[in-house]
């Protein structure tokens, strides 16, 4: 009992050095910066360029809620929003590797790996969908950073710009990060915003893999029961269920490839696997929101609109594709069709994982460049 | 049951047999589903086992690599 407490106590721990951390992050751009964001970030005015950013980024640290912590941490130091709209979008194909990596741990039993590999990609093609679909409307006409900001300026008020009844974070967050200030300084005084921004990513890294092991350990009984009781429920129920259980767990990787065993073992079927896996899409949407409660003053609202938009973006693309029969199937058939190939020739899974999050992103950044 | 002759069979007879085939039908898609929903349930009690094979996945790289090129070797 004693032990347990200790267990969320430290999680507690974790949530708060995840949130000084993303502050650190923010006051650290600003300073790096010198008000010039945008010239530093000139390389991604390009959105494929903003998108391989995120893809690459989430793909090489396995964790998407690490990199939109770290793009909100960017934001609040003066990225514009813009910008940071395809890191996001890229940030949800690059967190599918894992799974996808995961379900190749089948691949000494053919017919094993091939349900495995399709639970995994059903995942990659939805977002890969998702993308198709939603970057070129958000280029255009930029629809989710306007609703994001729309939902997003009400929350944000007062004279200190802070989150709305969250003004405590700042007074919490801001005697330690002073502390990494003075120690980034004593390093070095040309270099101490880029040894915060530092100092940030590592806290933000390491509180995030170390509270997604105690989650696991603390939460495995209320997933367990959450996911008993979606079983036969539909899938709305397994999109809930998906999204309650990567919260708990705050992690997309970890729940998305729970269900990577559990379909190769051919217990649950891909389409049981797959509402499961959007709802793990919008339940990791929770740590960019929690991240953005650590920013206040001047881009506080920024903060929040980006976190916003992954939110949006997640929930519109699950009802939008999800909700449209045509849709819905793509994602299967693309996953049915390329297991399939992948059961009988193993090259092709890894000609597909090296070219979906390394090479295509890369194309697009040259076509588009081409087009330019 | 597919060769037997139903002839001889009257209407009444043949509507009470379907509703009787109906009805088995139903109990044994139930039966089904509910062995099928019993083997979910007890994989998920499992599943503890599951997040630790779910965050052993760079060994899973090695080994597949390992496999593809072996693969490959095979194939010239």
């Amino acid at each position: 009992m004693l032990f347990r407490l200790f267990q969320w106590l430290l999680v507690l721990l974790l949530i708060y050095l995840l949130i000084t951390a993303v502050g650190m992050i923010g006051s650290g751009f600003k300073g790096a910066s010198k008000g010039h964001a945008t010239e530093l970030f000139a390389f991604a005015t390009n959105p494929f360029m903003g998108l391989i950013v995120g893809v690459i980024a989430t793909a090489m640290i396995q964790s998407s809620s690490t990199v939109t912590s770290i793009i909100v941490g960017l934001v609040a130091g003066g990225l514009p929003v813009e910008m940071a709209v395809p890191m996001v979008m890229g940030a949800n194909i690059g967190t599918t590797i894992t799974n996808t990596i995961v379900s190749l741990g089948h691949i000494n039993r053919k017919k094993e790996f091939r349900r495995a590999f399709a639970a995994a990609t059903v995942h990659d093609f939805f977002n890969l969908l998702a993308v198709a679909i939603f970057l070129p409307i958000e280029i255009l006409f930029h629809p989710l950073q306007k609703a994001a900001g729309f939902l997003a300026t009400p929350l944000v008020g007062g004279e200190n710009m802070s989150v709305k009844g969250l003004d405590f974070i700042k007074p919490l967050t801001k005697p330690v990060i002073a502390e990494f200030k003075t120690l980034a300084h004593m390093i070095s005084e040309q270099g101490a915003s880029v040894i915060l921004i530092i100092f940030g990513i590592f806290l933000i890294f390491m509180s995030i893999i170390f509270v997604g092991r105690l989650l696991k350990k603390l939460m495995v009984g209320r997933a367990k029961r959450i996911m008993h009781g979606s079983i036969g429920r539909g899938p709305v129920s397994g999109i809930l269920s998906g999204a309650i259980v990567t919260i708990l767990v705050q992690s997309s990787s970890t729940t998305t490839s729970l269900m990577v065993p559990l379909a190769g073992s051919g217990v649950f079927r891909l389409k049981q696997i797959y509402p499961f896996t959007l709802g793990a899409n919008i339940g990791t949407t929770i740590t960019a929101l929690l991240a953005a409660t650590a920013i206040s003053g001047d881009h506080a609202i920024l903060a929040l609109q980006i976190a916003l938009v992954h939110f949006l973006y997640n929930c519109s693309a699950v009802l939008l594709i999800f909700g449209i029969k045509k849709l819905r199937r793509l994602p299967l058939r693309g996953a049915i069709w390329l297991s399939r190939l992948a059961a009988e020739k193993k090259i092709y899974a890894l000609v597909y994982i090296v070219g979906v999050f390394f090479v295509l992103p890369g194309l697009m950044v040259f076509i588009y460049q081409l087009v330019e | 049951m597919e060769n037997e002759d139903f002839s001889s069979l009257s209407e009444k007879k043949l509507k009470k047999l379907i509703r009787e085939t109906h009805m088995v039908l139903d109990q044994l898609t139930q039966e089904l589903n509910q062995r099928k929903q019993d083997k979910q349930h007890e994989e998920i009690n499992h599943i503890e086992e599951h997040f630790d094979e779910a965050s052993h996945n760079l060994g899973n790289l090695k080994i597949f690599i390992q496999k593809v090129f072996a693969e490959m070797t095979k194939d010239k």
